[in-house]
C-alpha cells in the first residue's frame, strides 16, 4: 500500500490532468488486451475538453484512471498536481471528494437523499458547516435551474432534473475538475441541450474545468477541446474557438 | 455521524416491506425464544415444586446413610435439626417425617405400602395431600391412628372413611410390629405410584410401628418460600448440623429423577431456542446481504464521491443496528408480554390429556404436574435473550457491512 506523500511532485498548477505515457491493458499474455497505449495528454485549468470516440477507444478507462477509479499498467497519472500513483486509499478518498467533481450517464444520485441532500453530499463529506453547505448549496441549485425543487427526491424529478443535481453536486464543493461519463447520453435533445448549456455557463462564468467523454456529435461541436481517441491511442487533439451558449 | 444515522434510517425504510419482514422475523424469532426459555422455567418449576412438596422438600436432612440403606434404624434425632432450620430465613416449613415401607391388610387382601409419618399441621399449605383428599377428611392433630391413603390403595383394599386396616412391619430392631389404621380420609393426586402406594399417618404412630423414640425422624423436610433461595439456605443449614450425624441434600439428590429429567429437558429446550435463532439469523444475514448487493452501485458511487470506506461501512453497520434495535426490543416486549399473560394465566392442556380416571395432569419420576403450565419469567431471560439477539444480528451484519465497500466501483458507475 502506498502512503500519501508529504511533498507530492510539483506539476505546474495550470495543467489540472497531465498522462504521461499511460497505458492501461486487462488481462494477461496473449489475452491481454490494451484499453489505452502510451497516452500523454494534459487539461488545463478552465478547459471544457471532450472525449471522443467509437465505443472501445478508451474513453471511459481514460476517465477513470483520471478519477483514480482505476490504475495504469504503465505511465503517470497526475492530477492537481498529485500523482495518483501514490495515493493511499484515505489519499485517493481525500482527492476525489476535495479535487474532483463527477457527472455520471445515469445521474447516480443517492435515491434516500433529496436534491438538496444529495448537492450537499460532498461538502457534508469535507465536513463544511451546515450554513456554508446551505448557502452554497442553494447557490448551485438556482445556477443549475432547480431552485424551488431542493426538497425533491430523485424519484420525484425528471431525468434532466436529476442530471443538473448531479452537476449541482459536481460543482458545489468547486472542484478542480469535473469529470463527466456521456452525462447527455440519457437525455433527449432538447434536455441535453439545455445541460450542455448549462456546462459551458459554468466553464465560462465560472471557470469549472470540464473533462467528459462523449459520442454525441452535437455535445463535440459545444466542446472547446476535443480529444479524439482511437484503439487506445490520441488519434486527433483539436482546439476550437469558444463554443456558442445557446443550442437553438 | 448524524448524517450517517440519516442515511441508514432512511435506507432502512426504502423497502419498507421488505424491512417490516425482517423486523418482524427478529421480534417473532426473539419472542419465542423468550417464551420457550420461560415456559420451560416454569414447568420445571412446576415439576420440582410438585415433586419437592410431595416429598421431604426442598432441602432433606437425613442420616447420612438413610439415601443407601433406607432403615427405621437410620433415623435421626430430628429436634435440634427442626430447631436450627426453623430459624433460618427463607424458610416456610419444617417437616420431620417418618417414612418406611410396611404392609397394609384388610379383609380384601393385603398390598405392600409406602408410609409416610407426618405431622398433620405442618402439612396443611405445604403438601398437596391435604388439598387431594377427595373423600372424609385430611389428618388432624388428635388423630392416633388415623390414616390417609390413595384412591387406587383404597379401591383396592375396600377402604372408605371410617374403615380399619392393620400395618405390618418391621421395626428398627428387627422386630415385627403391627399397627390398627383408622382410615380418615381418600385422596387423589392423579400420580399413579402415589395413590397406589403411599399411606399417611400421624407422626406418632410411624414412631410407634418402627420402635423410634420421642423426636426421632427418617428425614427432616424443609420448605423455602422462595425456591431460588435454596443455595443460601442449604449453605446455612449446612453450617448448622454436624455432618457426622446428618447430611443435608438439595432436592435434586433426593429426587433425581426428576432432576434428570428437568436436566435432560433443559437442554432440549435450550437447543431449540438455538435452533430458532438460527433461523433468524439466516433470515436476517439473507435481507441485509441483499440489501447491501442491490446497492452496489449506489455504494460505488459514494466512494467515488469521496465516501471514505469506513463511513459507508459505518452507515450499513448503523443500518443493521437500529434494524436489531426494533426487531429486539419489540421482540422483548411480545416475549415478555406474552409469557407474562401465560405466568399469570396459564395454558390449561387439561383437554389433550388422557380422560382415564385420575389422569389431571402429567406425572414426571412418578410425581404430578398440573395440566395448567405456567411460564416463569425473569428480567434476567429477556435480558440475556434480547442480547444474544442483538448481538447475533450485529454480528451477521459484519459481514455485508466489509461487502459494502469491496465493490467494483468502475465497472458498477458504467451499468445502468
Amino acid at each position: 500500500m502506498n502512503a500519501t506523500p508529504k511533498n507530492p511532485t510539483p506539476v505546474p498548477r495550470a495543467e489540472i490532468v497531465k498522462l504521461e505515457g499511460v497505458g492501461r491493458s486487462y488481462g494477461a499474455g496473449d489475452l491481454s488486451v490494451h484499453a489505452l497505449r502510451g497516452v500523454d495528454l494534459a487539461v488545463r485549468s478552465g478547459e471544457l475538453a471532450a472525449l471522443a470516440g467509437p465505443s472501445g477507444s478508451g474513453k471511459s478507462t481514460l476517465l477513470n484512471l483520471v478519477a483514480v477509479l482505476d490504475r495504469p499498467t504503465v505511465g503517470r497519472v497526475v492530477v492537481d498536481g498529485v500523482d495518483t500513483g501514490t495515493l493511499s486509499p484515505a489519499g485517493t478518498s481525500r482527492l476525489r471528494r476535495d479535487r474532483i467533481g463527477f457527472v455520471f450517464q445515469t445521474y447516480n444520485l443517492i435515491p434516500v437523499l433529496t436534491a438538496f441532500e444529495n448537492a450537499e453530499y460532498v461538502l457534508m463529506l469535507q465536513g463544511r458547516p451546515a450554513a456554508e453547505r446551505r448557502e452554497r448549496v442553494m447557490a448551485v441549485l438556482e445556477v443549475v435551474g432547480l431552485a424551488g425543487l431542493e426538497r425533491r427526491f430523485p424519484r420525484e424529478l425528471s431525468g434532466g432534473q436529476q442530471q443538473r443535481v448531479a452537476i449541482a453536486r459536481a460543482i458545489a464543493a468547486e472542484p478542480a475538475l469535473v469529470l463527466a461519463d456521456e452525462p447527455t447520453a440519457n437525455l433527449d435533445t432538447r434536455t441535453a441541450g439545455a445541460l450542455l448549456d448549462l456546462m459551458v455557463g459554468l466553464n465560462e462564468d465560472k471557470g469549472v474545468t470540464f473533462l467528459f467523454s462523449t459520442h454525441d456529435p452535437e455535445v463535440m461541436s459545444r466542446a472547446r477541446r476535443v480529444v479524439r481517441l482511437r484503439d487506445g491511442v490520441v488519434e486527433a487533439d483539436e482546439v476550437r474557438a469558444p463554443a456558442a451558449r445557446a443550442r437553438s | 455521524m448524524n448524517a450517517v444515522l440519516k442515511l441508514a434510517w432512511r435506507s432502512l425504510w426504502r423497502n419498507r416491506r421488505r424491512t417490516l419482514i425482517t423486523l418482524t422475523s427478529i421480534a417473532l424469532g426473539l419472542a419465542l425464544t423468550i417464551f420457550m426459555a420461560s415456559l420451560g422455567a416454569g414447568v420445571y418449576r412446576q415439576a420440582s415444586e410438585g415433586a419437592v412438596r410431595m416429598q421431604a422438600g426442598h432441602l432433606v436432612v437425613e442420616h447420612p446413610e438413610f439415601r443407601h440403606d433406607p432403615s427405621p434404624a437410620h433415623a435421626l434425632a430430628a429436634t435440634e435439626v427442626v430447631a436450627a432450620a426453623r430459624g433460618l430465613p427463607g424458610v416456610e416449613t419444617v417437616r420431620p417425617l417418618v417414612v418406611g415401607q410396611a404392609v397394609v391388610a384388610t379383609a380384601a387382601g393385603s398390598v405392600g405400602v409406602g408410609v409416610m409419618g407426618v405431622e398433620p399441621e405442618a402439612e396443611i399449605g405445604a403438601s398437596p395431600f391435604p388439598e387431594r383428599v377427595v373423600l372424609g377428611r385430611y389428618l388432624e392433630e388428635g388423630d392416633v391412628r388415623g390414616a390417609v391413603v390413595g384412591t387406587a390403595l383404597a379401591r383396592r383394599l375396600k377402604l372408605e372413611p371410617g374403615k380399619k386396616a392393620v400395618l405390618t412391619t418391621t421395626d428398627a430392631r428387627g422386630e415385627m410390629t403391627s399397627e390398627l389404621l383408622k382410615v380418615v380420609g381418600v385422596f387423589q393426586t392423579g400420580s399413579e405410584e402415589s395413590d397406589v402406594f403411599l399411606v399417611q399417618v400421624p407422626i406418632g404412630l410411624a414412631r410407634r410401628a418402627w420402635g423410634l423414640p420421642e423426636g426421632a425422624a427418617s428425614q427432616v423436610g424443609v420448605i423455602l418460600g422462595d425456591p431460588d433461595d435454596l443455595p443460601g439456605v442449604a449453605a446455612a443449614l449446612s453450617g448448622r448440623v454436624d455432618p457426622g450425624v446428618a447430611a443435608v441434600r438439595t432436592w435434586r439428590e433426593a429426587i433425581p429423577k426428576v432432576a434428570a429429567w428437568i436436566e435432560l429437558d433443559t437442554r432440549a429446550n435450550r437447543l431449540l431456542r438455538v435452533f430458532v435463532i438460527f433461523l433468524v439469523g439466516s433470515t436476517i444475514l439473507n435481507t441485509i446481504l441483499m440489501s447491501v448487493l442491490e446497492r452496489g452501485r449506489e455504494f460505488a458511487v459514494c466512494l467515488a464521491l469521496g465516501t471514505p470506506p469506513r463511513m459507508l461501512r459505518a452507515q450499513v453497520l448503523a443500518e443493521t443496528l437500529l434494524l436489531a434495535a426494533l426487531g429486539t426490543m419489540a421482540g422483548a416486549a411480545l416475549g415478555a408480554a406474552v409469557s407474562g399473560w401465560v405466568q399469570a394465566h396459564g395454558i390449561d392442556l387439561s383437554l389433550f390429556l388422557s380422560r382415564e380416571e385420575g389422569a389431571s395432569g402429567v406425572t414426571v419420576g412418578g410425581f404430578m404436574i398440573s395440566p395448567v403450565l405456567r411460564c416463569w419469567l425473569t428480567p434476567e431471560q429477556v435480558g440475556a435473550h434480547t442480547l444474544l439477539v442483538f448481538g447475533l444480528t450485529v454480528g451477521i451484519g459484519l459481514y455485508p457491512t466489509w461487502r459494502s465497500t469491496a465493490v467494483p466501483v468502475a465497472d458498477l458507475l458504467r451499468t445502468r
